[in-house]
This record gives C-alpha cells, sequence and structure tokens, in this order.
C-alpha cells in the first residue's frame, strides 16, 4: 500500500509539469499585450518595452516557459502576480483556508444530509418518501448553484437580514449562506447516488442471502448493505470537494469572499498571467491528491481493491473512473 | 438438536399446499407458482427439476419468505413445525431463517458479502441464532464449521475474493449448515461452478447433510444430480408440479410428455448416437401462461382436451403421481418407439 | 439420421422472435413514452425551444429596445414580467434569451461529443504512440476543475460566440474521448472485428462499420444527459461575465445584471432564474428517461 501512494505520488509530478505547460502555453497565445494591460493605453513605447523587459515577456515563449518551470520545480515558487505585486504562493495560501472551508462543509453537510435521505428513499422504493426525495433532489441538481446563492441572498440576506449578502466580516455566519449554496446541489447529487448504490446491494444476493440467514430487514439493511451501499459515495464526496473548488469561483465573487475562487475570476478578468498558472498548477495539485486521497480510502475500506494495489501497482485510475461527473463544477 | 437426530427418519418436516406465487411487474401479473403441492419428510432430499424461468428458485424463497416485499404476493400453505410460515410472524420467521430452514444460493462469487472475512461472516449468523455463545465461541464453532467444509483454519481470516468459486460454494454451504438446520434449500449450488468442481462441492454437501440427518430440497435442472443426491423428484413446468415420485418411479418410468422431454434431452452414451431431442419451442412467459395445461403449446401428444380447463392429477402407483390429460396414449406412444 | 417426428417446433414462437427483432425501435419509443416523467420533459424542453426559435413571433418588444423612462415597470399587460433597469422587457429578453442560451448548451454538447468520438476512436483503434499521447491530455484535463479550463480556453479564444461553445465542449471531449476508446478496446478484440479485419476493410471503414455502432449508445447516453450541465455551465459563463456579453439577453447574462438590483426588483432576476432551471430539469428528466429507455436493464 505505501508503495502504491508513493508510485501514485511519483506519478504525479509529470502529470502537473504537462499541465503548466498547457497552462501556460494556452495563456501565452491569449490575446493582448501584457505590458499594456498594466500600464494601460496611456503608456508610452518606452514605459511599455521597459515593462516588457522587467515582466520577462519580451523573451520568446520556450526561454519564458523554462523560466517558468524551473522555478515552480525548482524553488517551488509560484511566481509574482503582475497585478498586485505580491507572491502568488502566500497570496493562495492566505485565501486557501477559506475556500477550504465552504467546500470542506458544504461536501460534509451535504452528505449528512444526502446519505441518510438517499438510505431512506432506497429502503421504501417506490413508496411516498421515496418519490418526495427523487422529486426534491432531481429539482435541485438542476437549479444552478449560483441562482441558489442568488434567491438564499434575497430571502435571508436582503429581505430578513439574517445573513451578510457578503464579505467575510461576520464571521462564520458570513459562510452560511456560501455553503448552503453548493450544499443543496451536493446532498441532491448525494441522496440519488445514495439511493441507487443502496438499492445495486439490497438486490444483491449477499443481502437476500442474509435475509435468509435470519437477519431482521433492519440490519440486514443498516448493517450489511448500507456499509458497502456507502462505498461508493467516497468517490461521489472527493468529486464534489474538487468541484467546488471550482465552483467557489463564481460562489466567492457573487459572495465576495476573498477566497482562491475569487482572486483567480479576478485574476482572469485583469490578464494576471501569473496569478492565474499559479492558481491553476496549485488546484490541479490539489486535485490529484484528493483523488488519491479517494483511492486510498476506498483501498482501506473495500478489500478486494486493496489486493489489486498490492498485486500491481498499474491500477491508477481505478477509483475515479466518473472522476468529474458526480460533482457540480460548472 | 438432540431429538432431531433421534426423529424418525421419513417424519414429516414440511407440508407445501397450494402454493401460489405472483409478481406484479408493471401492468403484467407474473404467476409465478400456481398451486403447488409436496412434502418433505426429515432426512429426505426432494428435487424440484425444470427447465430456468419455472419458478424453482421463488418456491425456495417463498419458504423462507424472502421474496421481494414491493409487488409479490403469496398464497396457499407451507407448514412447518405445525405453523403455517406463510402466517406467523416476521420476529418468528427470522427465527426460522438460517437457524431450522437455510439456503444455499447459486453464485457464490455474489452470494457472500465482499467486504466481510469469511469467518465474520458465519460467526455473525452463528452469533445471531445462539446468542448465549460468546463472540468466542461462535468463532471457534465457525471454525470447526468451516474445516468440516474443506476451509483450512489458516484461511478463515481471508476476504472472498480470495477464494476460487469452489471454494466460495464450500463456505456458502459452511454458512447454511452452521446453525445446523433441519432443512437446506439448495438453488442450483453447483451451477455456477466448473464440472470437475461441481461433484466434489455436491459430494461435500451431501455427505454432510446425511450424518446430520438434515433434509434438503435441491433445485436443479440437471438431471445428473437429480439421480446422485435426491430421493425424490418433482418436475415443475409453468409453476405446477406436472409429475411427482421417487427417484426411482421417475427415473424408471417418466409418465409427463415434458419429463419424457427433459429424459430426452440429456445425452446417452450407450445409445446409438441419436441426436438429443430438444423439446421444441421456449418456456411460456410466467406472464402469459397458456390456458388448461401449460404444456400444451409445447407437447407432441396435445389433444383439444389439454387446452382448456384444469388437468387431472392421475395416481400411478406409490407415490407417483402426474398430471396429463394422456398418460395411457402417451406411454403407448413411448413403448412403440421403443 | 432418424427424423425427429415427435417434436415439431411451434410456429408461434419463431414468429414472435421475429417480431421482436423488427420492433427494438419500436421498443424503445414504447419505453419512453410510457415514463411520464420524460415524457413531460420532453415535451416542456420542445416547447422552450419553440419558444426560442420563434421568440421574434411571441416577444412584443425587441430584446435591445431601451426604454429609460419606464425603468422597473411592475407586472402588467404591457410588460407581462416587467421590465428591468433600462426598461427593456424582461419576458421578451427571456424568450429571446433561449436562443442563446439553447444554441450554447446543445451546440457545445454535439461539438464535444463529435469531438469525442473522433478522439476516442483514434486513440482506440490505433494505441500505441497516438492513444498514450490522448490519454496523457486526458490526465491533463482531469487535474483542472471544469470551469477553471473553460474559462481560461474561453479568454484564449477572445469571449466570441464561437470560441465560447468551444471552450465549453472542450471538458467534454475527453470524457467521452476516454469512454469510446475503452469500448473500442473491448470491441476491436471481439471476432466479428477480427473478421472484418481479415477480409481487408479499411481502419475507418471498421471503426464507422463495426466499433462505432456497438459503442455509440452509451454516448449518446452520455451526450443527453450533458445537455442540461452544458446549458448550466453556458449561463455560468455569461453570469461571469464570459462567454455571451450583455446586452445580449443570454439567461445567465440576464441574471448577472440583475444582481445589482435585485434587493429592490427581484422580479428582474426571476424570470431567467426559473427558464434556466426549467430547462436543466427537462433535459435531465428527458435524458434520465432516454437512458432508461434505450438501457432497461439500468431501470430501477
Amino acid at each position: 500500500m505505501a508503495r502504491y501512494i508513493i508510485r501514485r505520488l511519483i506519478i504525479t509530478i509529470p502529470i502537473i509539469l504537462m499541465v503548466t505547460v498547457f497552462v501556460f502555453t494556452l495563456l501565452y497565445f491569449t490575446p493582448g499585450d501584457p505590458a499594456t494591460i498594466i500600464l494601460g493605453d496611456t503608456a508610452t513605447t518606452e514605459e511599455l518595452a521597459s515593462m516588457r523587459e522587467y515582466l520577462g515577456v519580451d523573451q520568446p515563449y520556450i526561454v519564458q516557459l523554462g523560466q517558468y518551470l524551473k522555478k515552480l520545480f525548482i524553488d517551488f515558487d509560484l511566481g509574482e502576480s503582475w497585478i498586485y505585486r505580491t507572491n502568488v504562493s502566500t497570496e493562495l495560501a492566505n485565501r486557501m483556508p477559506r475556500t477550504a472551508a465552504i467546500c470542506i462543509y458544504s461536501v460534509l453537510i451535504g452528505a449528512l444530509i444526502g446519505i441518510p435521505l438517499g438510505v431512506i428513499a432506497a429502503v421504501n422504493q417506490n413508496r411516498l418518501a421515496d418519490k418526495i426525495v427523487l422529486a426534491v433532489s432531481s429539482i435541485m441538481t438542476c437549479i444552478p448553484n449560483y441562482c441558489i446563492a442568488l434567491v438564499l441572498i434575497l430571502v435571508f440576506a436582503l429581505n430578513l437580514g439574517w445573513f451578510p449578502a457578503y464579505g467575510i466580516d461576520q464571521g462564520i455566519k458570513s459562510y452560511i449562506l456560501p455553503c448552503i449554496s453548493i450544499m443543496i446541489g451536493s446532498f441532491s447529487g448525494t441522496a440519488r447516488q445514495m439511493r441507487s448504490s443502496m438499492l445495486e446491494v439490497i438486490r444483491s444476493d449477499y443481502v437476500v442471502a442474509a435475509r435468509a440467514q435470519g437477519f431482521s430487514r433492519n440490519a440486514v439493511n443498516y448493517l450489511h448493505a448500507l456499509p458497502n451501499a456507502l462505498i461508493p459515495i467516497i468517490t461521489l464526496m472527493g468529486a464534489q470537494f474538487a468541484g467546488g473548488l471550482g465552483g467557489t469561483m463564481i460562489l466567492e465573487t457573487i459572495f465576495s469572499i476573498p477566497g482562491v475562487g475569487l482572486y483567480i475570476s479576478g485574476a482572469i478578468t485583469k490578464r494576471d498571467r501569473p496569478a492565474i498558472i499559479g492558481s491553476t498548477v496549485f488546484l490541479a495539485i490539489l486535485f490529484c491528491l484528493i483523488m488519491l486521497g479517494v483511492d486510498i480510502v476506498y483501498a482501506l475500506v473495500d478489500p478486494r481493491i486493496k489486493a489489486q494495489y498490492a498485486s500491481a501497482g498499474r491500477h491508477r485510475r481505478h477509483g475515479h473512473k466518473n472522476g468529474r461527473k458526480g460533482g457540480k463544477g460548472e | 438438536m438432540a431429538d432431531r437426530r433421534t426423529a424418525k427418519k421419513g417424519e414429516e418436516l414440511v407440508h407445501v399446499e397450494d402454493l401460489y406465487v405472483e409478481y406484479s411487474a408493471g401492468k403484467k401479473i407474473v404467476h409465478a407458482i400456481n398451486g403447488v403441492t409436496f412434502d418433505i419428510r426429515r432426512g429426505e432430499a426432494l428435487a424440484l427439476v425444470g427447465e430456468s424461468g419455472c419458478g424453482k428458485s421463488t418456491i425456495a424463497k417463498a419458504i423462507l419468505r424472502i421474496l421481494p416485499d414491493y409487488g409479490s404476493r403469496t398464497g396457499g400453505c407451507i407448514e412447518f413445525e405445525g405453523k403455517n410460515l406463510l402466517e406467523i410472524p416476521e420476529k418468528e420467521m427470522e427465527k426460522v431463517r438460517g437457524d431450522k430452514i437455510s439456503m444455499v444460493f447459486q453464485d457464490p462469487m455474489t452470494a457472500l458479502n465482499p467486504v466481510k472475512k469469511i469467518l465474520t461472516q458465519i460467526s455473525s449468523v452463528i452469533k445471531l441464532h445462539h446468542p448465549e455463545l460468546s463472540k468466542k465461541e461462535a468463532e471457534e464453532q465457525a471454525i470447526k464449521m468451516l474445516e468440516r467444509v474443506g476451509i483450512t483454519p489458516d484461511r478463515v481470516r481471508d476476504y472472498p475474493h480470495q477464494f476460487s468459486g469452489g471454494q466460495q460454494q464450500r463456505v456458502v454451504v459452511a454458512i447454511g449448515l452452521s446453525c445446523d438446520p433441519d432443512l437446506l434449500l439448495a438453488d442450483e449450488p453447483t451451477t455456477a461452478l466448473d464440472v470437475t468442481i461441481q461433484a466434489q462441492v455436491l459430494d461435500m454437501m451431501t455427505e454432510l447433510i446425511r450424518e446430520t440427518n438434515t433434509a434438503m430440497l435441491m433445485i436443479t435442472h440437471n438431471l445428473g444430480i437429480v439421480a446422485e443426491t435426491c430421493d425424490y423428484v418433482a418436475v415443475l413446468y409453468g409453476g405446477e408440479i406436472v409429475e411427482y415420485g421417487s427417484k426411482r418411479e421417475i427415473f424408471k418410468n417418466p409418465s409427463h410428455p415434458y419429463t419424457i422431454g427433459l429424459f430426452g434431452a440429456l445425452p446417452d452414451l450407450h445409445g446409438d448416437g441419436d441426436r438429443l431431442k430438444p423439446i421444441a419451442g421456449v418456456m411460456p412467459e410466467p406472464s402469459d401462461l397458456p390456458s388448461g395445461c401449460k404444456f400444451h403449446t409445447r407437447c407432441p401428444y396435445a389433444t383439444k382436451e389439454c387446452e382448456n380447463g384444469p388437468v387431472p392429477v392421475v395416481e400411478l402407483g406409490g407415490t407417483h403421481r402426474c398430471q396429463c390429460h394422456n398418460i395411457e396414449a402417451v406411454a403407448k406412444a413411448i413403448q412403440k418407439e421403443a | 439420421m432418424k427424423k425427429n417426428k415427435d417434436f415439431v417446433p411451434s410456429k408461434k414462437n419463431i414468429s414472435d422472435e421475429e417480431i421482436k427483432k423488427q420492433s427494438q425501435f419500436k421498443e424503445f419509443i414504447k419505453r419512453l413514452a410510457g415514463n411520464k416523467l420524460a415524457l413531460f420533459g420532453g415535451i416542456v424542453f420542445l416547447i422552450l425551444c419553440l419558444i426560442a426559435i420563434f421568440a421574434d413571433k411571441i416577444a412584443m418588444y425587441d430584446y435591445l429596445e431601451v426604454d429609460i423612462a419606464n425603468k422597473y415597470a411592475p407586472i402588467s399587460r404591457e410588460h407581462l414580467l416587467g421590465t428591468d433597469q433600462y426598461g427593456r422587457d424582461i419576458f421578451s429578453r427571456v424568450i429571446y434569451g433561449g436562443r442563446w442560451s439553447l444554441t450554447l448548451g446543445l451546440a457545445s454538447t454535439v461539438l464535444s461529443t463529435f469531438l469525442g468520438i473522433i478522439v476516442g476512436s483514434i486513440a482506440g483503434y490505433f494505441g500505441g504512440v497516438v492513444d498514450n499521447v490522448i490519454m496523457r491530455i486526458i490526465d491533463i484535463v482531469q487535474c483542472l476543475p471544469g470551469i477553471l479550463l473553460t474559462i481560461c480556453i474561453a479568454t484564449v479564444m477572445g469571449n466570441t460566440f464561437g470560441g465560447t461553445i468551444f471552450a465549453m465542449s472542450f471538458g467534454g471531449i475527453w470524457g467521452t474521448a476516454r469512454m469510446l476508446r475503452g469500448q473500442i478496446l473491448t470491441v476491436r478484440k471481439q471476432e466479428y472485428v477480427e473478421a472484418a479485419r481479415a477480409t481487408n476493410n479499411s481502419s475507418p471503414r471498421i471503426i464507422l462499420k463495426y466499433v462505432l455502432p456497438n459503442s455509440i449508445q452509451p454516448i449518446i447516453i452520455n451526450a443527453c444527459m450533458g445537455v442540461g450541465g452544458a446549458i448550466m455551465g453556458a449561463s455560468s459563463l455569461s453570469f461571469l461575465g464570459l462567454g455571451v456579453q450583455p446586452p445580449l439577453p443570454e439567461w445567465g447574462a440576464m441574471l448577472n445584471d440583475a444582481r445589482s438590483v435585485m434587493r429592490y426588483y427581484p422580479n428582474v432576476m426571476i424570470a431567467p432564474l426559473i427558464f434556466i432551471s426549467l430547462t436543466v430539469l427537462a433535459v435531465s428528466l428527458f435524458g434520465d428517461g432516454l437512458r432508461d429507455a434505450l438501457d432497461p436493464r439500468q431501470i430501477d
């Protein structure tokens, strides 16, 4: 197992390298001259030229790429923002706790609500409870989370005044609406997934067999079926967390929460290339670690997968076949 | 338990009378079992024979009352220890399942919980029915049981996926017999296994149930298994028992055209190299069973009479009975051909 | 060989088999039509599409018609849903908005499925280095949050309509490609494909004639399920001020406009919000139904 983890971590390095090259290249060809973007249209030709030299953007593509890669992989430095003139790593480190809090709490609370709902639906398949859960979760997954955020702001911030509409001045209260916005999507997804995975397990032979062995219906549902049905939820939660990191770009903009998402969307509007690349690489590393974490948890709870890992370290894609599908990333 | 060992072999254990099972699938009603009557006596093995889809497994699941709750209806009577299993409360039924009547499933790959060690799976059943045992005692008993089916103690803490199919089925049998049941329902216990392994598992099973004087309901489509393991045979078609008798009666003198067809579909090594005679057509959909004799659509001897109305049960002496209008005509035709 | 005169194959069953073969498509339609929710979703989606297509016939005002004197008009007979901060008729804008939102969602799904099929076919059929390169690209794309990738590409493409469609489809290409590649790897080992190769069929022909028909079903299902997500994504993008730019009435862009004034005039926000959610709901209900009808084994 330890060997497997190390293998996976080593495999992550070239992936991150490729991500960096990919994003760097993509942004290199973005229309617009960086110096003009920074100094504005009024700057003189000399000012622009010296700015270009200062930024290093007068060098050929390959030199710029080489310099950036060297800085990233040898000095572990994500560079300096063109606009704010601050170090991207420091900025991300300061902002990450806020983003992480939103993602973690919303996914966890979503799971805490979604799992019981899914179980209730599955156990009462085709009865009223099932239909209600299905209807509610189907509708909720169809509302984009920024729409939910707008409605929440309208009702609970502007009309009732219970929570602030933006900013993080009011501590934990400021995080409640953003969390709920993501959570509504994640609990619906979890409930649906939980329902179908529970139904699948309930119908499997070994659960019928447990009934035949004399276990009561509740014991079968909750002691035999539930633990096994929970296993796919791990993947889903990983995907939701990863998707949430992307989703915060919109939510943090709406709620003006100075997290990673707001930083990136600001950087994109201002064409702040180092900030965009730095944050993207940072998120990519985070993604890879989350997927690794999902796979490790998977192996811990499912002996079949652990055996696969132990026998051959080649099954590295196993756990996240559905990687991005489950989460409400957009 | 002791009284059971000394109980006379042949004493009636389960009496199934006029059992009906229906499923509703959408708007269709599936008539899975249509009035089945049979007995199982202590220490004896009854085979339920028939093609896939004829309702064999449904009978076993109906006896244990583990048919899906949603959309299935059961009627008739399953008498066990003087009570109708279809009417006793669920709590009481839970005490019957696994303890007095247990079941071996068809596919061992799916019948074992993939994320639990086999020892845990057996000992939890033992602990369930013998709450007075400590965890350790239950595990000891489980290890003993596993040894009896041929799993060595050094492997009891392995997970199901670490065993071969044959070994997995041994584990399933061990779970089935762990509480020393009166009746074992074996639902095609060897179908999913390799032919060479089938015989081993079957021998192990029959030996164990003989030792413990356990009765068995063997569900199979394999007449070879019937010949090897069972005392009585019930041939099932379209949810009805079309022929019933002792193994000798059925094998020597198959009387229902369907049974004759089943035997005709067996390869005969001593024969003159005739082609196998498959039974024409396919089993009718249980949601769309023909009226009259269920077999008349495929029966080469069918007459007008067969198409409607109830079919008489003809007693053929001994325990042998057959549900057919034209037994004599069939017998004559068979003799002529021979 | 002795003639087996006892068992005559009964005719009824054979014709049954034939009927089954012919009516696979009919059976599919029947299953789909039997699913009330899917039918509802399909009809709602159709209506929304028709509304968008005939927007110029339905809407009473032009979507750009500014009437500052009449801003924030309440709901009235003249303005069914009131007017926004520039006095533009919200009802007309929402109706026209469907053109952008639906086109973005549908076009990007079609494009990503099409490109995914091509990339997946190439990877699966040629294998080796080509496959390896494509799989590495998939690795890269998988490590990036979908929306971030879309936004980066949209920025590079200069926020044009076509560019936005491509940016949105880009993220979806790889899932389809990987699925098809997996299918091809399975299918190409099957004997009928070996046979096709043995009879000197060309590679693209084999992919088109033998491999695709056998792997297209999950791709169609995937695409249908993806339309809802794509519509949602399109509106998110416009909401962030990328993609469709104001004053065009894309639903997400309308929401972004409405955001600044929602405290006092929430009705400006409600209409586009309902239209987005309704569309996504309709599409996903229809997609679910389509999946169940195509693949009845999965029905609960």
